[in-house]
């Protein structure tokens, strides 16, 4: 499968995402969703922010020049929000998944999803 | 019902909401507006079985070994009828530690006693839901989640952070929660039903503070406090005369335990009657022009009590970081910019100790000064006691009986296909 199938029969086919894209750790985009302008230096900010909670606190996440409101996370998982729609990250091994979801989509179907194949990829090394 | 799957048939949920604190465990139907019992958060815990008591103790949970010279054949006593009973060798004992729960055995007992006594059902039909901490820890969150699967059988169950059944209990999925309890006081920025965990900031002054502050401003006037259970009766003194009062006969070896926690129910009942915090920062003239209160105390001593209402209940707003008014500016200071201004806009006050006359307006005035100028500043706290105390529970009510609720329990399928990390997916 190609990182475009895992986007668009993974992720948007389970219809609690509505966008999303799956890129490396250095911000490079593998795959994303139609009409997700998601840019490099917005998704290299989010990773590092991964780490250092701090950046995102403050700053909050922002994707497609939509600026999200962070919730909480781990060094695993980002949650952010804004209003009715809000995004969950997920870091693998060597890949980030990064999803948008919108009203109705409760935060913890996508979260279900992401986390699914998140823990897949971990398992393939990726 | 067919095995395993729910039927969610409108009005039939028959959810249960139980909401631990560390001054009781609130527990109750979903759909109701106040929980069925509230038991205490401590355990009485008394010796193996005693030849002469078997049979005077009925409610005592058997440990299922009662045979003799079983050193763990331990007897637990829950709920205040057992509890506040005078008894030899019974230690008193709490099983909540720094708003989580911390004792899994005592905590299993207050349950097993609650699906018995209160709930009276069997704990395999009802969907359960559970306040918890806002910096509840992952491994308790998985313990809890595991108990009640594997335990009691529940067919379904969730987690929320107290802070957002508070907010939820005054109709807002976005405010900051100041929640002020027995143990702490915490301030809780919650944005769309979702706790800022960053920002959470809480302190340990709380009801137990003063309760001990009380106690000592009492033992240093020289005030006799003996509990109304040492007390056999008493005369009729003028005010400010020693007590006179004849004694009880009571049973021999009383734990100091047990003795302290009847003492901490005295102060709370001095504290709830008598204690009272000014608009503003403490003041001996102003406090001296506000009627003095009377209260009398269970060996029959009385007398009004002035200015020392407020100078002890000053403790818990005049602390430079501690202070209630400082810990809300703190936390909304540590939030994204755009957010600050909901959450001065909806300020839910709620917990047992926010009870203290004055509470509101004082925490209204101090966050007047400390937010930024023309901020619109405004504080919900309801006026019912019952609102107050129980917020977080009536919270968690009104969230179990909310339809699109219904798709988000976790189920007991779904908790055998994920195992218990389930949770920390589910119940962010």
């Amino acid at each position: 499968m190609s990182w475009q199938d895992y986007v668009d029969n993974q992720l948007l086919a389970s219809q609690c995402v509505t966008k999303a894209c799956i890129a490396g750790h250095d911000g490079n985009i593998w795959a994303q969703s139609n009409g997700f302008e998601v840019t490099k230096e917005e998704l290299a900010k989010l990773i590092s922010g991964f780490d250092q909670q701090d950046l995102l606190t403050s700053n909050g996440v922002t994707l497609a020049g939509q600026r999200y409101i962070y919730l909480s996370g781990t060094d695993r998982v980002v949650r952010a929000k804004l209003g009715r729609s809000g995004v969950h990250c997920m870091k693998t091994t060597q890949a980030v998944i990064v999803s948008i979801y919108e009203d109705p989509v409760q935060p913890q179907q996508a979260a279900s999803v992401v986390e699914k194949l998140g823990d897949y990829l971990i398992t393939c090394g990726y | 019902m067919s095995g395993g799957t729910m039927l969610y048939g409108g009005d039939e949920i028959g959810a249960l909401v139980f909401d631990p604190g560390h001054h009781s465990l609130r527990v109750g139907y979903a759909q109701e507006d106040s929980p069925k019992a509230e038991i205490p958060s401590v355990v009485g815990i008394g010796q193996a079985a005693q030849a002469s008591d078997t049979n005077l103790d009925p409610e005592t949970k058997t440990d299922n070994n009662v045979t003799p010279g079983n050193s763990d054949s331990r007897k637990f006593y829950v709920d205040t009828n057992y509890v506040n009973v005078p008894r030899s060798h019974m230690e008193v004992q709490t099983y909540m530690k720094d708003g989580m729960i911390d004792n899994w055995e005592l905590f299993e007992k207050v349950i097993d006693y609650a699906y018995a006594n209160v709930i009276q059902s069997e704990p395999e039909y009802h969907p359960v839901l559970f306040s918890e901490a806002s910096w509840n820890v992952r491994n308790n969150r998985e313990k809890l989640t595991e108990l009640m699967f594997e335990k009691y059988n529940v067919p379904a169950f969730f987690l929320v952070k107290n802070a957002v059944l508070a907010a939820f209990s005054s109709g807002r999925a976005t405010a900051l929660v100041v929640d002020s309890g027995a143990t702490h006081t915490s301030a809780v920025p919650v944005h769309e039903g979702y706790v800022l965990s960053q920002a959470v900031v809480k302190s340990p002054l709380g009801g137990d503070f003063l309760s001990r502050q009380c106690r000592q401003h009492l033992e240093k006037h020289g005030i006799d406090l003996s509990p109304v259970y040492k007390i056999a009766s008493k005369d009729v003194v003028k005010e400010r005369d020693n007590a006179r009062c004849t004694l009880r006969k009571l049973p021999e070896n009383l734990t100091q335990s047990w003795q302290n926690y009847m003492l901490q129910l005295m102060m709370q009942d001095f504290q709830m009657n008598v204690l009272q915090v000014l608009e503003n920062p403490y003041d001996e003239r102003v406090a001296a022009q506000i009627p003095t209160v009377h209260y009398e105390f269970p060996n029959g001593y009385h007398q009004d009590f002035a200015s020392e209402r407020f100078k002890i209940a000053e403790s818990l707003f005049d602390n430079a970081m501690l202070g209630a008014g400082q810990l809300a500016s703190t936390s909304v200071g540590m939030c994204d910019a755009d957010v600050r201004l909901s959450l001065f806009g909806s300020v839910v006050v709620t917990g047992g100790n926010t009870l203290l006359q004055g509470f509101p307006e004082r925490l209204n005035r101090d966050l007047q000064l400390r937010a930024p100028s023309n901020t619109r500043l405004k504080m919900i706290s309801a006026n019912g006691s019952v609102e107050r105390r129980f917020g977080a529970w009536i919270g968690g009510s009104i969230l179990a009986s909310i339809g699109t609720f219904q798709q988000m329990w976790i189920s007991s399928q779904e908790y055998e296909e994920a195992g218990k990390s389930q949770v920390e997916r589910k119940c962010p």
